[in-house]
């Protein structure tokens, strides 16, 4: 039963933790919160359901799509709504604000082309777990642990140990001098949101897989906000380890208590953490010298 | 190798230069001298495509600087701004990266990183800190170091001696002495102009937005209008 529920907190903790990681990679560029990020999730998740669903493609092919999807729907937000605010050098706020905008958008555009109603992928899978010994492990779980942990493993290669990568972290520390030498940031902006939306979409089909897909699914991007502050905001490495976090406490506090206490029990560990250290699990403070 | 043509520049209504001319040529040491508010950083800024101006032209090795701040570092022309701006959240080793990020010669690369460790042992010793973690005097070397590793033809530096002791001062100005012997041709901007014009082959001196003098290192230091540019009789 404990490890049954650890494998299916530590799955839920990695759906987050893909949308979590690139809400921080944006939160590190641009130093606002993507509120339209979990319904660029939703939005991989209804892609990939309707070419499955209505147009019978394979289960993976519909897949890609729906990340592919995902990934361009993000870089054009980027590109038709958050480039033009920045260009015009206004404040922060106000790509928060369009950022919810678009957010509404999205939610309402689905439910009028969508319905409201709760869709179900096609059953992907012949078996819905399998048994170690007497431990019964969800087959789903152990898929989506090990797509999300792939997935992961590779962002934080490309962010650690690539040029590319060292051009993101370099604007996310001080952009105007980054393209004092060389770096075309807007190009990298770009990038950026197509990779943040691509892991987003792909836990828009993985958590459509484990529960459904319906228009307001995208209020999971609360949940990978809460995991960025938690883990250290903008540092991408924390909102992985604070999702995994917050999917193990939810599971178990469901599971063990009551599923009314979930999301109590999350604040509050969020609230304890940031009055024990404001910057966030991992977030790092280095001040500016003068 | 630099040719400024009638360049005017401002922000909003603020006119921060009036039409400023003038020249750098091959291994030259050329400074600009002014007080707060002359429109030296500004000078540089347009230089390096960052701020855009409203008149005149800005020739590099004849051609017109590129349009976008981020094309002009692969044309052989690096701006190491003021303040230093280096990278905190980076380590010592990224900030320099950084600063090579258009090369694709990883020989080249490791030979101007074996350079600028030997110019500045104490970056070698702190490769692997945040660049945040450096005190002042060490922030301006890396700035400058990261700067020549873009191995650039001409280095543009906005006051390098801003904020530091004395004995620091005087390192940094031995090591552009340094640079430029190497073959990089150096435009340095500061208030400091004493410690600059004791490096410098050529000054101009600048006063709100406009050249008032220039000439050799001798003419300048004897001229009075270096006083009054920075007591403001
Ligand atoms: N971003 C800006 N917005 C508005 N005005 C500016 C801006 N930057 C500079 N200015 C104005 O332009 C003029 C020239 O400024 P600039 O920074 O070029 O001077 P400076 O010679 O570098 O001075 P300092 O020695 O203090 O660095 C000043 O009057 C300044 O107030
Ligand atoms: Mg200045």
């Amino acid at each position: 039963m404990f490890l049954q529920q650890l494998v299916n907190g530590i799955s839920v903790g990695g759906i987050y933790a893909l949308i979590a990681s690139g809400y921080a990679l944006i939160y590190s560029l641009l130093g606002f919160s993507n509120w339209a990020h979990g319904e660029v999730a939703m939005l991989g998740a209804y892609v990939a359901l309707l070419f499955t669903a209505s147009l019978q493609l394979p289960f993976i092919a519909a897949a890609i799509i729906g990340i592919g999807g995902a990934a361009i729907i993000s870089f054009l937000n980027e590109r038709l709504a958050y480039r033009r605010i920045r260009e015009n050098k206004a404040p922060t706020m106000f790509l928060m604000i369009a950022a919810m905008g678009l957010s509404i958008v999205f939610q309402n555009g689905s439910m009028l082309l969508f319905g409201a109603k709760f869709q179900k992928f096609p059953p992907i899978m012949p078996v819905s777990s399998i048994s170690i010994g007497s431990v019964h492990v969800g087959v789903l779980d152990l898929l989506t642990l090990a797509v999300a942990a792939v997935a992961l493993i590779v962002l934080e290669i490309v962010i650690t140990k690539t040029k590319f990568g060292l051009g993101i972290r370099a604007i996310a520390s001080n952009t105007a001098t980054a393209g004092l030498l060389g770096i075309n940031t807007n190009k990298m902006f770009a990038l950026v949101f197509a990779i943040a939306g691509a892991l987003a979409g792909m836990a828009g089909v993985l958590l459509g897989l484990k529960y459904n897909v319906y228009p307001t699914m995208g209020n999971i991007g609360l949940k990978a906000f809460i995991a960025s502050v938690f883990g250290g905001l903008g540092s991408v490495r924390g909102a992985i380890v604070g999702a995994i976090v917050i999917g193990v406490t939810e599971v178990m506090v469901s599971g063990y208590l009551s599923s009314g206490l979930r999301d109590l029990i999350t604040f509050a560990l969020l609230i304890i953490i940031l009055l024990i250290k404001p910057s966030g699990l991992m977030g790092v403070s280095v001040e500016e010298k003068a | 190798m630099l040719k400024i043509n009638n360049l005017h520049a401002a922000y909003g209504g603020i006119k921060a230069l009036k039409g400023v001319s003038l020249e750098v040529n091959e291994g030259e040491v050329v400074a600009v001298l002014g007080s707060n508010g002359a429109g030296k950083s500004t000078l540089l800024n347009c230089i390096s495509s960052v701020v855009k101006p409203t008149e005149g032209s800005i020739e590099f090795l004849g051609n017109l600087v590129p349009k976008h701040d981020y094309d002009v570092v692969g044309t052989g022309l690096v701006h190491v701004p003021e303040g230093r701006q280096i990278f905190t959240h980076l380590t010592v080793r990224d900030n320099l990266l950084v600063g090579a990020y258009l090369r694709n010669d990883p020989k080249g690369i490791k030979e101007d990183l074996d350079r600028v460790h030997k110019l500045f042992p104490r970056l070698k010793e702190r490769e692997n800190q945040y660049g945040g973690h450096l005190s002042g005097g060490e922030q301006q070397m890396l700035a400058i170091s990261r700067g020549i590793m873009a191995r650039p033809k001409l280095m543009l530096l906005d006051e390098p001696s801003l904020g530091l002791a004395p004995i620091i001062v005087n390192q940094i100005f031995e090591i552009i002495k340094e640079i430029n012997k190497a073959g990089t041709a150096i435009m340095i901007v500061e208030q400091n102009a004493f410690k600059a014009l004791s490096i410098c082959d050529r000054a101009y001196i600048l006063n709100v937005g406009l050249i008032e003098k220039t000439g050799t290192r001798e003419e300048i230091l004897c001229d009075d209008s270096l006083s009054k540019a920075y007591l403001g009789e």
